[in-house]
């Protein structure tokens, strides 16, 4: 019943969110996909690799000293962070507070990044609201 | 009677530069102001905005390379000296009265000069030979127009010194090349200056990112501060701006590494 829930919560953002390729709701202490969609049928390796470029961008030891540098003390781990190169954004957010839960989501098209963590934090919210 | 006033106000300042007595030194080197290369630089340009009687600046860092400059009413007028490793960049500082036109020789001198280590110390001292005849000096304010220019320097890719002039406004910004010496920071300075030592190592460490990419962090505990790191074409780029200014500063960044890649 849960996993149906994820699953309806994951569909749903998907269809909100233009050039939304893929979404994945994952345990970043374990480095597991707990669910996912995407417009195209992805292999496992895919979203693992999704999965484990949320744990090293949102728990970066470099992010911490650039943070550091930025804020002038130690910092927390972020709860929102992006990554864009040429092809693709990546945009990985976790509640406040909720360290191990995130979404994971990769665009191809220009976003509105404030919009977007809003759409992924209701998402989550909703998604952790069922689970615990 | 302008001229005579002129004249009288130069002797004034001289009689009393000769009889304020430079102030000790507090170690070996002298005194410490900077122990971070984050800030070295900008301890570097507060001496000399500190310094209005005309006095030889030595700085100095824990390896004995040391810099000294010729400084009066707050600008470099000559540089005096410099060690053997910063050699090919004395090269292009004219060794007599400096002016305006020499600001970007001399901003890249002293940008070699804090790369070179963490520990800056500071020695001041009466100068031994009487200040050049009619002097013009170059101030920090054109140093700091200096570093504006160099976002146009032929080492920025077009796209990226486009979007940081939009980005300057809205954020503090530090553009380092890939050892991550600056070459320009803008908005605070503590906030630029810091950042920019991180970015360059962060992207070194992080090389499986590609060389064309941007990172954005936003923490909940500062929701007002957004960290923005972004490299193109070997420039890195670091930004710290408000959350009203996030979608702007990253889509123009994007922007700007999607054309350089």
């Amino acid at each position: 019943m849960e996993h149906v829930k994820i699953s309806e919560e994951l569909s749903a953002f998907r269809e909100r969110v233009p050039g939304c390729s893929v979404v994945l709701f994952a345990d970043l202490s374990t480095g597991m996909v707990l669910a996912s969609n995407s417009a195209e049928k992805m292999p496992q390796e895919q979203l693992d690799a999704l999965c484990m470029d949320a744990c090293e961008t949102l728990s970066n030891v470099q992010a911490g000293a650039v943070a550091e540098a930025a804020f002038d003390r130690e910092m927390p781990e972020p709860d929102v962070a992006f990554r864009a190169d040429g092809r693709l954004i990546q945009c990985f957010v976790r509640l406040p507070g909720e360290l191990e839960e995130a979404l994971c989501i990769a665009l191809a098209e220009a976003v509105v990044p404030e919009e977007l963590v809003d759409e992924a934090s209701g998402t989550l919210r909703r998604i952790l609201s069922e689970t615990t | 009677m302008c001229s005579e006033r002129a004249d009288d106000t130069s002797r004034f300042m001289q009689a009393i530069a000769a009889l304020s007595a430079a102030p000790e030194p507090v170690s070996e080197y002298g005194r410490l102001i900077s122990s971070d290369r984050r800030n070295a630089f900008e301890a570097i340009l507060l001496e000399i905005t500190e310094t209005v009687l005309r006095r030889e600046l030595t700085f100095k860092n824990e390896n004995g390379e040391q810099l000294t400059l010729d400084v009066a009413e707050r600008r470099i007028l000559r540089v005096v000296d410099v060690c053997k490793s910063l050699g090919s960049a004395r090269g292009d500082v004219p060794s007599q009265c400096l002016a305006p036109e020499h600001s970007g020789e001399t901003l890249r001198l002293l940008q070699r000069f804090q790369n070179l280590a963490q520990d800056i110390f500071v020695r001041i001292r009466l100068p031994e030979s009487p200040a050049p005849a009619g002097y013009t000096g170059i101030s920090v304010r054109d140093l700091r127009a200096a570093m504006e220019e160099t976002v146009s320097d032929t080492r920025v890719p077009e796209p990226l010194a486009r979007a940081l002039e939009i980005c300057r406004m809205h954020a503090s910004v530090a553009v380092t090349d890939a050892s991550g010496g600056i070459v320009a920071l803008f908005g605070k300075e503590d906030e630029s200056s810091a950042l920019s030592q991180v970015s360059a190592q962060f992207f070194e460490l992080n090389q499986k990112n590609g060389d064309n990419v941007v990172h954005l962090w936003r923490w909940s505990s500062h929701p007002t501060k957004i960290v923005i790191l972004a490299k193109a074409n070997g420039i890195c780029v670091s930004l710290v701006t408000s959350h009203a200014h996030m979608t702007e500063c990253f889509n123009q960044l994007r922007r700007a590494v999607c054309q350089c890649a």
